[in-house]
């Protein structure tokens, strides 16, 4: 009976058709591979960067920050933003804290003013930051606890208070420090534990617990709540309930707070983008390149298949098909190089002042990927394919291709 | 007429007391070419032909006498200035680009003078695939393959690449591809041009057998007089006009 070519022969054609010139299928397939692998990599650093810098920023912010309007220091109505917070239910857990910048420290002879200085609740903190695992040296503040004369010092201040930054002295665990108020008044404190929090702010500040700040700076009493919320929770929601039943309070997102990570990551995305796009832009061009060579030595053929009885359709499928080909094959080599890549990434993390980078991998990575190799391959490909599908059998019988 | 898919040598078709039919008729065919800022040159000056079904003709003369272009409209590959081109009782040159594609791919075989087999396919995949584009079965189309390489004597060289055949060897399973097509007309483009003496004489004896055996109406395009005379009707071009036959 009479039915239409079946998809088995134009798979079968184009296998042969490839396995007729293997090396120019190997050096294809390597072009391909190499650019699928960067186009796996540049998603891959961009959401490595972006995961680190904001575990780092929710690491000490978590998800809500909510902060007094205009000159105000302190949260007009926190026992009634704790009590609705309490009440909330896709709210996990919050943490009141006292901060302020107007403090000094003096250790020995050297005196230096943290970013901020801050109170924390010691019963809270640990269920909404990552501080407490931030700890490098010592020991962060026990649960429940009020710590008199205890401080935790950021990374950045706890070596500036010795020698430079960078020169490997620092502040040791069980030294003391002097801790001078707005008031005037000088405190001497234990250094409890060092943090390296991995970002910028908390490693240039100094940590007390909220009862110890409200003591030295009670203008900066309460001054700020942060907020974690339930996973699978629409954050915009909750932001917006609460800056609608707050509105003399700054209610933002950990980004909006931390204005300066998005300048970051908008900088990675543009670069990586930009990249991104090229490496597209590259894909097409190989293909459409190799394609429209391979259909130029192959003409004649063409024109055999026409004159065989071969529609524009076959043709034209055939060559999409080959495209593909190069394409698939080229996107699994390609995976296996990025997975290379980011498993030695998993395993030795570049360490940086503002984290620990590793290249980060989903499934979301791999089938946008695998799309936009497929989209620009078949792109590519087209217009060389559509081209060999309007071959002359003319041309053919009179032997000029 | 029997199929030539059936392989089966057709007495039927041969039988004389059979209704003769016109199976391509061609009436005040003009073509003429109008190179861009050149003088306009008349390759068909008003050819009036008829085939009949089952006939063998060959079309001769010298170069550039048109028998390349006569061929190539009657193959739907060219279309003419003026006139009319009638096959199986079907205005062709009335069809739009669409459907002369579609009536070539159903209703004409080809025979090129460059053998123009698929240079990847083995002489038997070269006929299998002719079958299995037009929709047959994979065991079907190997069977009948089969049957046709053995009708042309090349059954022993079935797995051979066409680069590892003779040129008359590959000639032949261009032939036998186009008697695999289930078509109404072979047209063959001087079929022996590359070929010594001795292979350009089995091609044509096959051709004649195809005709005889199976009923295929052939055209066949030659300048070789020999050649010419096999076939049952010599048409004789000169200038863009039929001369004789």
């Amino acid at each position: 009976m009479m039915t239409p070519p079946p998809f088995l022969l134009l798979a079968s054609y184009v296998t042969r058709d490839i396995a007729r010139s293997r090396m120019l299928f190997a050096l294809i397939v390597s072009g391909l591979s190499v650019a699928s692998a960067a186009i796996l990599l540049t998603v891959g650093v961009l959401n490595g960067f972006q995961t680190m810098l904001g575990d780092s920023e929710r690491g000490w912010l978590s998800d809500i920050v909510i902060t007094p309007t205009g000159d105000d220091r302190t949260l007009a109505e926190s026992s009634r933003l704790e009590a609705e917070l309490a009440a909330m239910e896709g709210v996990e857990a919050f943490s009141l804290r006292s901060q302020g910048g107007q403090i000094l420290v003096r250790y020995d002879e050297k005196k230096t003013s943290p970013f901020l200085t801050i109170g924390i609740d010691t019963a809270s903190t640990e269920q909404v930051t990552q501080l407490p695992s931030r700890v490098i040296e010592g020991s962060f503040f026990e649960n429940n606890e009020e710590h008199p004369s205890e401080a935790i010092l950021g990374k950045i201040i706890a070596d500036s208070l010795v020698g430079s930054t960078d020169d490997g002295q620092s502040v040791r665990v069980g030294d003391d420090l002097y801790v001078l108020g707005p008031n005037g008044e000088s405190k001497r404190f234990r250094v409890r534990g060092i943090i390296d929090a991995k970002t910028f702010f908390p490693n240039w500040s100094l940590f007390l617990t909220k009862q110890e700040y409200d003591k030295i700076d009670a203008a900066g009493r309460n001054a700020q709540m942060v907020v974690k919320i339930k996973p699978g929770v629409e954050r915009a929601t909750v932001v917006q309930l609460l800056q609608d039943r707050f509105p003399r309070a700054n209610v933002r997102t950990w980004e909006e707070e931390s204005k300066y990570v998005q300048d970051i990551l908008s900088a990675v995305s543009f670069i990586t983008k930009s990249i991104h796009y090229l490496l597209v832009l590259t894909i097409f061009t190989i293909v459409s390149v190799v394609i429209y060579i391979n259909i130029s030595q192959k003409k004649r053929q063409i024109g055999i298949l026409k004159s065989m009885g071969a529609e524009n359709r076959f043709i034209l499928s055939a060559y999409l098909l080959e495209s593909c080909a190069y394409a698939g094959v080229a996107f699994i080599v390609g995976c296996l190089i990025f997975f290379v890549l980011y498993s030695v990434s998993s395993q030795h993390p570049l360490p940086m002042l503002i984290g620990d980078f590793r290249i980060v991998f989903s499934l979301d990575i791999l089938i946008s990927a695998w799309i936009t190799v497929f989209v620009a391959t078949l792109g590519g490909g087209f217009i060389p394919a559509y081209m060999a599908s309007r071959t002359h059998i003319i041309d053919v019988m009179r032997g000029t291709v | 007429m029997l199929s030539p898919l059936s392989l089966s040598p057709s007495n039927e078709s041969a039988t004389p007391t059979l209704p003769v039919r016109t199976l391509v008729s061609v009436r005040h065919l003009r073509k003429e070419y109008a190179p861009r800022g050149g003088v306009p040159v008349t390759a068909l000056a008003g050819v009036d032909l008829d085939i009949l079904m089952g006939e063998f003709v060959a079309i001769t003369g010298h170069s550039g006498s048109g028998k390349s272009t006569l061929l190539h409209q009657i193959g739907l590959l060219d279309e003419p200035t003026s006139g009319s081109i009638f096959i199986a009782g079907k205005d062709v040159a009335a069809f739009s680009e669409a459907m002369r594609t579609d009536f070539r791919l159903r209703s004409l075989s080809f025979v090129f003078q460059f053998f123009n087999l698929i240079e990847h396919y083995t002489a038997l995949e070269n006929i299998t695939f002719q079958l299995r584009l037009q929709g047959y079965g994979m065991s079907e189309s190997d069977g009948k393959a089969r049957e046709i390489l053995n009708f042309l004597g090349l059954a022993d060289r079935a797995d051979l690449l066409p680069k590892e055949l003779s040129g008359g060897e590959q000639q032949r399973i261009a032939i036998g591809r186009a008697l695999a097509k289930d078509s109404l007309l072979l047209i063959a483009d001087e079929p022996t041009a590359h070929l010594d003496s001795k292979n350009a004489e089995i091609i044509i004896d096959l051709l004649k057998h195809v005709n005889k055996e199976f009923g295929k109406t052939i055209v066949l395009v030659t300048h070789e007089p020999e050649e010419a005379r096999q076939a049952d009707r010599i048409i004789e071009l000169r200038d863009g006009k039929i001369i004789r036959g």
